[in-house]
């Protein structure tokens, strides 16, 4: 079967309807009449072949239904009908139509614009692959679990952490406030250095150059003496050129005897990408040159593993970080691994009432079909369907004439 | 005449692609031939007859035209289209094979096997 032809049978049988229809009748009439003639060379009397035939044969003016059943338009006429009985209502009453349509109109509209903010601000917050799986740990004080705080580690601390078979990989970031010295003097810029996997773990394209990569290196490698953009950063202090590329930024520490660092900038990363701050500039690891570093540990768990096992898991090990370095943890705690939104969601009101704002819009979506549907119904009470011919109850009783006028009138 | 027979699926069709390419026939030409060609042992059912005439002109098989009848009246013409007769090749090349198959396979003895 050709698709071709099937669609030119389609579309003669839409654009040329009643001629369609007519043919169809006009061939099965003839069908119907040369089978009565031969009834009748067999001896049966005019009027018997006749009535006989169409017995045996049906009606031909079902037919040309049967022709649009058998080439597959029935959907078609259906719902093209049920269009036409539609906007034939919506013009006969263009008020009810306005009022019906700007009420939907009102509620699709607020649903939508709800649903893009709760998009955007809960359901796909991050960039980054996997980022349902990515969790960060905080340490609580048992007796107020409500009041929790992330904390940092050590490098050394990072391999141990690193190394819990409940991760996939881990990825260290740690945040230095340098000065960024210039032609007119210094400024403070936030820089964020990440370890080798950054790429792989997080997944994300750069707008214009390339992002850190593994070959870059972690602590202790040879430094490339590179900087990635963050999107802000370019826009604020390079007007957002893509010649940006192979311009060198220097920095410093602060750090007194320590020497400016000089590094190429390779590359931009896109607005989305914000992490750590946002900062910035990235830099790998493997330029961190300074001891005494503090490392955010992102992990992200293993298919299957639930936060908390995993967290039940580094319970222990973050316990001995904490008799190394005591400063930073509280008294007494436990670890929590918690979902990357969690650190957001918990501490803004805003965005907790955002469920709850969704389902009011949601619940006003709901009222305005419900109202539609109820106006729609009064409507039908009012006035009796179409196919009856008939504007209202009272028409049918042309007392005073008008209903009469009503009816045919429109 | 022979006992009638009822047409299993997509055979109909077939037969209506073969009685017209032995000539252009009308609608009612075609019932008349395969009649007359299966020696009236073919039983069509008249719902199922024009159904299938509509699909083939549909999927392009057939195509008609109107013309006069013996009779001077005005009546539709099929003839085989030129898919329409490969599709007439294979499907009877298709029909044969699974007659062949399906005659031997009943045909076939204990000790055969």
């Amino acid at each position: 079967m050709s698709a071709f032809a099937t669609l030119r049978c389609w579309w003669r049988a839409i654009t040329h309807r009643s001629r369609i229809n007519r043919e169809v009748q006009e061939e099965f009439q003839f069908h119907i009449d040369a089978y009565a003639g031969d009834l009748i060379r067999q001896g049966m009397s005019h009027a018997d072949a006749q009535r006989q035939a169409r017995i045996d044969l049906g009606q031909p003016d079902v037919q040309s239904e049967k022709y649009r059943d058998a080439v597959g338009l029935r959907a078609w006429d259906e719902i093209w009908g049920d269009l036409r009985y539609g906007m034939r209502g919506l013009l006969r009453n263009p008020g009810f139509a306005a009022v019906t349509i700007l009420s939907l109109a009102l509620s699709i509209g607020m649903a939508t614009a709800m649903f893009s903010l709760v998009h955007a601000v809960l359901l796909d917050v991050y960039p980054y692959a996997n980022s349902d799986r990515t969790v960060n740990p905080i340490v609580f004080d048992p007796t107020h679990p409500t009041d929790w705080d992330w904390f940092v580690v050590t490098r050394a601390q990072f391999r141990t952490y690193r190394s819990s078979p409940m991760f996939e990989d881990v990825l260290g970031q740690a945040n230095f406030s340098v000065q960024l010295q210039q032609d007119d003097g210094e400024q403070q810029v936030l820089m964020v250095a990440l370890t080798a996997n950054a790429a792989p773990f997080l997944r994300v394209k750069p707008l214009i150059g390339r992002a850190l990569q593994p070959s870059d290196g972690d602590y202790g490698d040879p430094a490339p003496n590179i900087a990635v953009l963050g999107y802000r950063f370019w826009l604020k202090q390079f007007g957002g050129d893509a010649s940006v590329l192979g311009h060198k930024l220097t920095y410093s520490t602060g750090i007194p005897g320590e020497k400016g660092q000089s590094v190429t900038i390779v590359g931009v990363m896109p607005e989305r990408f914000t992490l750590g701050g946002p900062p910035d500039f990235y830099i790998p690891a493997s330029q961190v040159t300074f001891p005494g570093v503090h490392i955010i540990a992102f992990a992200k768990l293993k298919p299957g593993v639930t936060p908390e096992q995993a967290s039940a898991a580094v319970d222990p090990m973050v316990h001995d970080f904490a008799k190394q370095d005591s400063r930073i943890y509280p008294q007494s705690f436990q670890t929590r691994l918690q979902p990357l939104i969690k650190g957001f969601t918990d501490r803004s009101r805003f965005v907790r009432s955002l469920p709850i704002l969704f389902i009011a819009v949601a619940i006003l979506l709901l009222i305005g079909c419900a109202n539609c549907s109820i106006l729609l119904l009064a409507r039908g009470q009012e006035s009796a369907p179409a196919r009856c011919r008939r504007r209202n109850s009272r028409s049918s009783l042309p007392v005073d004439g008008r209903g009469l006028s009503a009816r045919h009138g429109r | 005449m022979g006992k009638q027979i009822e047409l299993p699926q997509g055979a109909l069709e077939m037969l209506i692609l073969k009685a017209i390419s032995l000539g252009s026939l009308h609608g009612y030409g075609i019932l008349l031939r395969i009649q007359q060609i299966s020696g009236e042992r073919v039983e069509i059912l008249q719902g199922s007859f024009y159904t299938a005439i509509y699909r083939l002109e549909r999927s392009g098989w057939i195509a008609g035209e109107w013309g006069e009848s013996e009779n001077n009246r005005r009546a539709k013409y099929y003839h085989l289209t030129a898919t329409g007769k490969r599709q007439l090749k294979e499907e009877a090349a298709k029909w044969s094979d699974m007659a062949e198959v399906i005659a031997s396979i009943l045909q076939t003895k204990a000790e055969e096997i």
